[in-house]
């Protein structure tokens, strides 16, 4: 699987069966698979960009998360932040991925403002039979702390630019109202220099 | 993007509301910019949330007839309109 599963993220099919398989993946052979991941370069591919998506919104390891995950996409800000996969992968980190169940007991990704649903349909294969045990709240909220920092001083330098910008920028947006929904938005030096 | 801060910072509950009450002075402040545009909805936030509607009832109360002069001059202003029926019923 290490090796195969860039070449199955070719394909909304492939990317079904990589999502499906993570979720049956135990954790240290889910730690394998992370590793081997060139995160860099799936975060701006059309369908590999879900998958770290959905990697990085079922993964328990937060080390992981942080260290291998988030550091590479983190890296590459400066380089693809007008890219609109690269965008979706640090908003589900800013607004993280909510399931719900239907009648039948099928646990699916809820609607969101950044991905397409059929998108989120291919990524809910299985999620029932996750074996993450830690809770969504918890990872969200871990997640957002990851990359709030690095983000904040981002944007904090082109701060007028991205204002300005006829294009809004999600990112920006998630950012400030994530900031706002932990109470933060009066204390932080960005939302202050973005009142100014 | 504003609105959604203020509505994001009012829903956890934090008394302080430290960017509620910056977003409520700035938009009262400049108030006559504020409700030509956007701003709006903003103060359209803050009054219709229980948690920051101290923020701005009593001033908007004040500048009612400001509120009227302008839905006159533009009656399609739909967020003036809802703002000032929100006003009426404070």
């Amino acid at each position: 699987m290490k090796e195969a599963f860039p070449a199955v993220l070719a394909s909304k099919d492939g990317l079904r069966v990589a999502c499906a398989l993570f979720n049956l993946l135990d954790a240290k052979d889910r730690k394998l698979v992370v590793k081997s991941l060139p995160v860099g370069e799936m975060a701006t591919n059309r369908i590999a960009h879900l998958f770290l998506m959905h990697v990085a919104n079922n993964l328990d390891d937060t080390q992981l998360t942080k260290k291998k995950l988030m550091h590479e996409v983190l890296i590459k800000l400066d380089d693809h932040i007008d890219d609109t996969n690269f965008r979706n992968v640090l908003n589900s980190a800013l607004v993280p991925l909510e399931v719900e169940k239907d009648a039948a007991g099928d646990v699916y990704y809820k609607r969101n403002s950044f991905v397409q649903g059929d998108d989120l349909h291919a990524m809910s294969l299985l999620l029932n039979k996750s074996t993450s045990k830690k809770d969504r709240k918890v990872r969200g909220a871990e997640l957002f702390n990851i990359v709030r920092k690095p983000l904040e001083m981002f944007f904090e330098e082109k701060l007028s630019y991205y204002l300005l910008d006829a294009k809004p920028n999600l990112v920006m947006k998630n950012l400030f109202v994530g900031i706002a929904s932990q109470g933060e938005a009066g204390s932080s030096d960005l939302c202050d220099e973005m009142v100014r | 993007m504003l609105k959604d801060m203020v509505k994001a910072e009012a829903a956890i509950g934090d008394s302080k509301l430290k960017f509620a009450t910056t977003m409520a002075k700035v938009t009262l402040k400049h108030f006559e910019i504020a409700v030509r545009g956007r701003g709006v909805f903003i103060l359209l936030e803050l009054v219709e949330n229980e948690a920051t509607k101290h923020l701005v009832s009593k001033q908007l109360k004040a500048q009612k007839s400001i509120l009227e002069d302008f839905l006159k001059k533009d009656r399609g202003a739909k967020g003036l309109v809802v703002l000032l029926k929100k006003v009426n019923a404070l």
